[in-house]
């Protein structure tokens, strides 16, 4: 099922909630010392008024001599006009609880908005463990008025673990359109062991690599959904997208990164 | 018998007057009435002017002593004669009542004329006779004797004798010491009188012999009819202005009853068939009046603390001599309270035996009675009599072993010219004889474990006076503390002027100086014949204790190890502690094994608690034997034990009952029971004894313990490691003074190489995983294993989980804190609960088996499973360790496993909603085509091999391989 009332583009919004980057090669903006941020923004195809894919690259750095901050709450911010009206990405909803049972096979493919991997680290006076996940975000359950997406991230090496993130999209101040909200719990790897920290995120949110179905009939019909589609007016140095994030230590920090205009726009 | 004549004038007379005495018993008459004892009276009489005044003062010297015995006679016409003519006559002395020889001179002019200084009385004899006097009736007539009495110097083994000086000769009457129902007392007897028709007889006894007032009747020889004794006599003197002595000394025991008298005669026509009379003295009193200050003295044989020591014991009681004045009473009992610390030495124990109270190592006690509880004759032998020459019973030496003496003694009396020896000796205890209780703490303190005999006089050197004293001695022991007291009560109301007692000295000595150096003082208690009347006193001696070390040290050494050094066999093993004396005793001890040194415990039913606790725990639980030495010195006595095992003891799963029975020589101080837990270590498998606080005192008799060894010895029970790393054995014991040390041995072991090391692994685990219910493992090892079996036992095992299989995160989240799980592991989390696990061991007779925990052990370190293996009481902690690969699998490593025989472990990890592993995908897919994942595994043994191998873990229930239907086809 689709959510009623996802006007201005879920998918893309998640796509920034994620791991949005931006364009320029430093998008660094918290002094140090602290936690430090890198965002980096791909769209594919990048053409003006096209449908696309965002990929984006979000990498948190410890500061020198410290072990990696646990983030506790992330603010994606999208650039205006990268609504997901267009787009038919999440024609079903997935319930957390099914995730955690059956995994993605707990919920439809049609529900997939893109798909990614993250890492993790858990800190160690022996060595960092180092945890590798995939990331698929999903469209949650239908709320009214209000759209939820679901991260839902899945790690097989070395340790086994789930983890639903619930993110609800809300209108943001200029540059930008809007912000995807999501609060990360702190994750007690084992009693009183270490918090997990997440290290990086990749992911896509678009119509790259997935494959929806439908029923006509007695048959089944796959098809690729639309992607996020990309203003024809680009902003003053790009598209901007922006990630604010706060740690479990307090700290906080945030990236920036502005995808270039696409060439067709300069045409 | 001997006889002195008398060449006396008045004495040629009256020899020609008796010789023609004839029996007094008239021929043809009716048959007479039978021989008796008309009358009887003894009295002490005063000074005063009439001499007949009674004299009642206790334990003084009265003017004179009378006894009158009248025979039992009938008439003969105007005359009496006696039924039968009297044979021998004893008088019995009251006890107390005490004739001195020695204040006296003694005659020794045999056949001739006594000294007038010797005189120590006079004697009045009433006969019938032949008519030779006017008036007489029927040829009867009477005559009476008045003739003095002698002090003579003993003949023959007696102590004393007097003579009678009749103008015929003398007739010797010898004083002895006789065990009269009252006690003992002085006897006086006269064998064989003449047949003279005695009718009657009448002594006195001077008081002080060579007091002025005796002049009338010194040297006087007398001799008439019966109506005027007096009428012809001759001889006659004065004292010769010695200073007069008392020879007589009343009892000092004053009220009732009043003092008895006794005498037995027989007759020659009956011999031995005594009849007995008896006479009161007067009441004796103003015991108040008698001086009593006796004094005692200690002396060690060496001042050095807590070191064997013989002691002498001297008590010595002063008396007066004056007549005028009082005697110090006789000693009635002492009580003698030993220096505080002053001990009973267990060693004393060894090799001696105990002396009976009668039969043929016996000290025979003598009481005066006959088996049917009625006084004995002089002719009867009773309970340590024995019959002299001629017939009559004198008080016999005892039969005390030897091995029972325990010290000397010696008494002097001025009774005695030369002191009496004797012997000390250890008698048998009134419990724990057949029949009897066992010995008990009451007994301790009431006397009745520790008892002794004191045998003055009797055997060999020391029978020469002809006195034999037996007395009965107990020392209450408090039972918390040892402290001793000696008792020696009813002493004979014999004047001792000294008595002691040497204990003898030696690595054996009964007694033990005080730990603690400084003054030992022991206190006396003293009582007289004539308490509660006379006075009772109190006296101390004391003796520095000297060569105490402050601190006192302990430095105890140890001895511990297997008989064999072979690796992984069974073998005895041995402890033994040691400490030297004088430093602190062993209060407490823990013991430590070795790593891998197990105690095969299947097949050994442990002795049950109750049993344990009573020292009386079957055969078939016995494990080993123990030794203890208990004494000070360098020669403590060894005691045997046994070794059992014991069922839980303590919060422990077994425990240990060292069962010592203390029965040593004649004392049987029941069974001392060291129990002690056996811990098994549950993480490193070693075992470890902890004590109870080890006896120190037993029936308050301090042990003194010294050494301490144990072997178990059971075959088949303690078994080596297989491991040959150096390791120790390791004692913690703690002194009785505070002090604590701690010990080890070198432990090592040969033959390792030769053991060999070939478990068997095999793993399997399900294709019905899931993300929600997780995977399952379970893994198999086997080997050969346990003593004897020429293997090592496993000590690292580590294994490397698939990719497939990873540890899931909310296992992780769920397990169990370390310190929960320290305290109680059923309070960790029913989710850290991961799986279970069973082991077989040839250690127990059954399984272990148990939970498998997910312990969270903090910060750094991720969780790691832990095998809680239980059994038959045992519990095995088997700890992992979890570290993540640089190939991102997980590896569990038990890295430090006990060495222990494990013959089996099986690890079961199920799937459900608690399962430590998750599906990384579709485990079929991911296994090969033999459907099995790769396990990496590494087996280290306690001997130093090393095994790599890559065990395979079979996923079941995967679906036929494609090409297996191939082959099928092509079959059929």
């Amino acid at each position: 099922m689709r959510f009623a009332g996802r006007s201005t583009g879920v998918a893309l919004t998640l796509a920034c909630l994620l791991w949005t980057g931006a364009t320029s090669a430093s998008a660094s903006a918290t002094p140090a010392p602290g936690p430090s941020a890198r965002l980096h923004v791909v769209f594919t195809p990048d053409l003006a008024g096209a449908r696309t894919t965002v990929e984006m690259s979000l990498s948190i750095a410890a500061a020198p001599g410290q072990a990696p901050p646990s983030l506790r709450s992330l603010a994606l911010r999208l650039p205006q006009g990268m609504g997901v009206a267009t787009t038919t990405l999440g024609e079903a909803n997935c319930e957390p609880a099914s995730l955690f049972a059956s995994g993605l096979d707990g919920c439809s493919a049609n529900a997939l908005l893109g798909f990614g991997t993250a890492t993790a680290v858990v800190p160690a006076p022996s060595g960092n463990v180092v945890e590798r996940a995939e990331l698929h975000p999903l469209m949650g359950p239908s709320h009214e008025n209000q759209i939820e997406v679901l991260f839902y991230v899945q790690a097989n090496t070395p340790v086994f673990a789930q983890l639903v993130l619930p993110a609800v999209l809300a209108e943001d101040a200029a540059p930008y359109g809007e912000q995807l909200l999501t609060s990360v719990p702190l994750i007690e790897v084992w009693p009183e062991g270490p918090d997990l920290a997440l290290r990086s995120i990749d992911t896509t949110i678009g119509p790259l690599h997935l494959l929806y179905h439908r029923r006509v009939g007695s048959k089944t019909v796959y098809f690729r959904p639309q992607g996020v589609k990309i203003p024809r007016q680009c902003p003053p140095g790009g598209f901007p997208f922006g990630a604010v994030m706060s740690f479990a230590s307090g700290a906080s920090t945030s990236a920036e990164y502005r995808v270039a205009c696409p060439i067709a726009t300069r045409e | 018998m001997k006889r002195r004549l008398v060449p006396f004038g008045v004495g040629a007379i009256i020899a020609a007057v008796l010789a023609l005495a004839v029996p007094a018993t008239p021929a043809g008459a009716v048959p007479a009435p039978a021989f008796g004892i008309a009358h009887f009276s003894m009295q002490a009489l005063g000074s005063g002017e009439a001499g007949d005044e009674l004299f009642t003062q206790a334990a003084g010297h009265p003017f004179a002593l009378k006894a009158s015995v009248e025979f039992a006679n009938e008439p003969a016409g105007a005359y009496r004669v006696p039924t039968e003519e009297a044979r021998d006559v004893t008088i019995d002395l009251p006890p107390g009542l005490l004739a001195y020889p020695q204040a006296v001179a003694a005659c020794r002019q045999v056949e001739q004329q006594c000294p007038v200084d010797s005189q120590v009385g006079y004697f009045v004899l009433h006969a019938s006779t032949l008519s030779l006097f006017a008036g007489s009736e029927q040829g009867v007539s009477s005559l009476s004797l008045l003739a003095p009495i002698y002090n003579l110097a003993p003949s023959g083994s007696e102590p004393a004798e007097l003579g009678l000086a009749t103008p015929l000769g003398t007739i010797p009457m010898q004083g002895r010491l006789v065990r009269t129902p009252a006690g003992y007392s002085l006897a006086v007897s006269a064998k064989g009188l003449a047949q003279l028709g005695v009718l009657s007889i009448e002594i006195t006894l001077w008081g002080a012999p060579a007091e002025t007032a005796h002049d009338a009747q010194r040297g006087l020889t007398c001799v008439g009819p019966e109506a005027n004794p007096t009428s012809l006599c001759t001889g006659g003197g004065t004292a010769d202005g010695e200073e007069a002595r008392p020879f007589l000394t009343m009892p000092s025991k004053c009220g009732a009853p009043a003092p008895t008298a006794s005498v037995w005669a027989d007759a020659w026509l009956h011999p031995a068939e005594y009849v007995k009379a008896e006479s009161s003295l007067a009441s004796l009193g103003y015991c108040d009046r008698l001086p009593f200050s006796p004094q005692l003295s200690v002396l060690p044989e060496n001042l050095a603390a807590e070191q064997p020591v013989g002691v002498d014991v001297g008590v010595g009681v002063s008396s007066n001599e004056a007549p005028s004045l009082v005697s110090a009473p006789p000693l009635r009992s002492v009580a003698l309270t030993l220096p505080q610390g002053m001990s009973i030495n267990p060693a004393a124990a060894g090799g001696v035996t105990a002396c009976a109270a009668a039969g043929s190592e016996g000290i025979d006690l003598p009481s005066g009675l006959g088996e049917e509880g009625r006084p004995l004759s002089p002719s009867e032998v009773g309970e340590g009599e024995e019959s002299d020459p001629g017939g009559e019973a004198v008080l016999a030496a005892g039969h005390c072993p030897r091995a029972s003496t325990i010290g000397q003694a010696e008494a002097r009396s001025p009774l005695l010219a030369e002191p009496i020896a004797g012997h000390v000796y250890l008698a048998e205890p009134l419990c724990g004889s057949s029949g009897q209780a066992p010995c008990g703490e009451g007994d301790a303190a009431d006397g009745r474990l520790l008892r002794f005999y004191v045998e003055l006089g009797g055997r060999g050197e020391q029978s020469s006076h002809g006195v034999v004293i037996k007395l009965t001695g107990a020392i209450q022991v408090n039972p918390a503390n040892g402290q001793l007291v000696v008792v020696l009560s009813e002493a004979p109301q014999l004047p001792l002027s000294k008595l002691e007692l040497r204990l003898f000295g030696g690595q054996r000595a009964l007694l033990v100086n005080p730990s603690q150096c400084g003054p030992a003082t022991t206190n006396a208690e003293l009582q007289p014949w004539g308490s509660p009347y006379a006075p009772e006193a109190a006296s101390s001696s004391y003796y520095n204790v000297a060569g105490c070390s402050q601190p006192q040290p302990f430095q105890p050494t140890l001895t511990a190890g297997s008989y064999s050094v072979a690796a992984g066999q069974f073998t005895p093993f041995l402890f033994d502690l040691q400490r030297k004396s004088g430093e602190q005793t062993l209060s407490g001890l823990q013991l430590q094994a070795p790593q891998g040194l197990v105690a095969v415990l299947a097949g050994i039913t442990p002795c049950q608690e109750a049993a344990a606790g009573a020292g009386a725990c079957p055969q078939s639980a016995r494990v080993g034997s123990s030794a203890v030495a208990l004494g000070s010195g360098t020669e403590p006595l060894w005691l045997d034990g046994s070794v059992y095992l014991t069922g839980p003891y303590r919060g422990a799963p077994f425990g240990l009952a060292i069962v010592t029975s203390a029965r040593v020589g004649p004392l049987d101080l029941g069974q001392v029971v060291i129990r002690a837990r056996l811990d098994v270590n549950p993480t490193t498998g070693a075992l470890t004894v902890t004590s109870d606080s080890l006896p120190q005192i037993l029936l308050g008799v301090p042990l003194h313990m010294s050494e301490l060894r144990l072997d178990l010895d059971r075959p088949g029970f303690i078994a080596n490691p297989t491991s040959c790393a150096g390791q120790r054995v390791l004692a913690n014991v703690s002194g009785g003074g505070g002090a604590g040390a701690k010990m080890s041995n070198p432990f090592g072991l040969a033959g390792c190489r030769a053991l060999g090391f070939a478990p068997k692994l095999s793993a399997f685990t399900s294709a019905a995983a899931s993300i929600r219910s997780g995977a399952s493992l379970d893994l198999r090892l086997s080997q050969a294993a346990g003593p004897g079996s020429g293997q090592a036992n496993l000590a690292r095992l580590r294994i490397a989980l698939p990719r497939a299989l990873p540890t899931r995160l909310t296992a992780l989240q769920s397990a169990c804190r370390a310190a929960v799980f320290a305290a109680d592991p059923a309070a960790c989390p029913a989710a850290s609960l991961v799986g279970i696990a069973r082991a077989a061991t040839p250690l127990i007779s059954g399984q272990l088996a148990g939970p498998v925990y997910l312990i969270a052990h903090g910060r750094g370190q991720p969780p790691s499973p832990t095998i809680v293996l239980q059994g038959q009481g045992l519990r095995l902690d088997l700890s992992a360790g979890t570290t993540i690969e640089r190939s991102g699998r997980t590896a569990i490593g038990f890295g430090s496993l006990p060495d222990l025989p494990l013959r089996s472990v099986e690890l079961y990890l199920p799937r459900g909603p608690h399962s430590v592993l998750a599906p990384a995908g579709k485990l079929c897919s991911a296994a090969t085509a033999a459907h099995t994942l790769a396990l990496p595994v590494e087996l280290a043994a306690h001997n130093g091999l090393v095994l790599h191998r890559t065990a395979a873990i079979a996923v079941r229930g995967c679906p036929p391989a494609p090409r297996h239907k191939k082959r099928r086809r092509r079959l059929a």
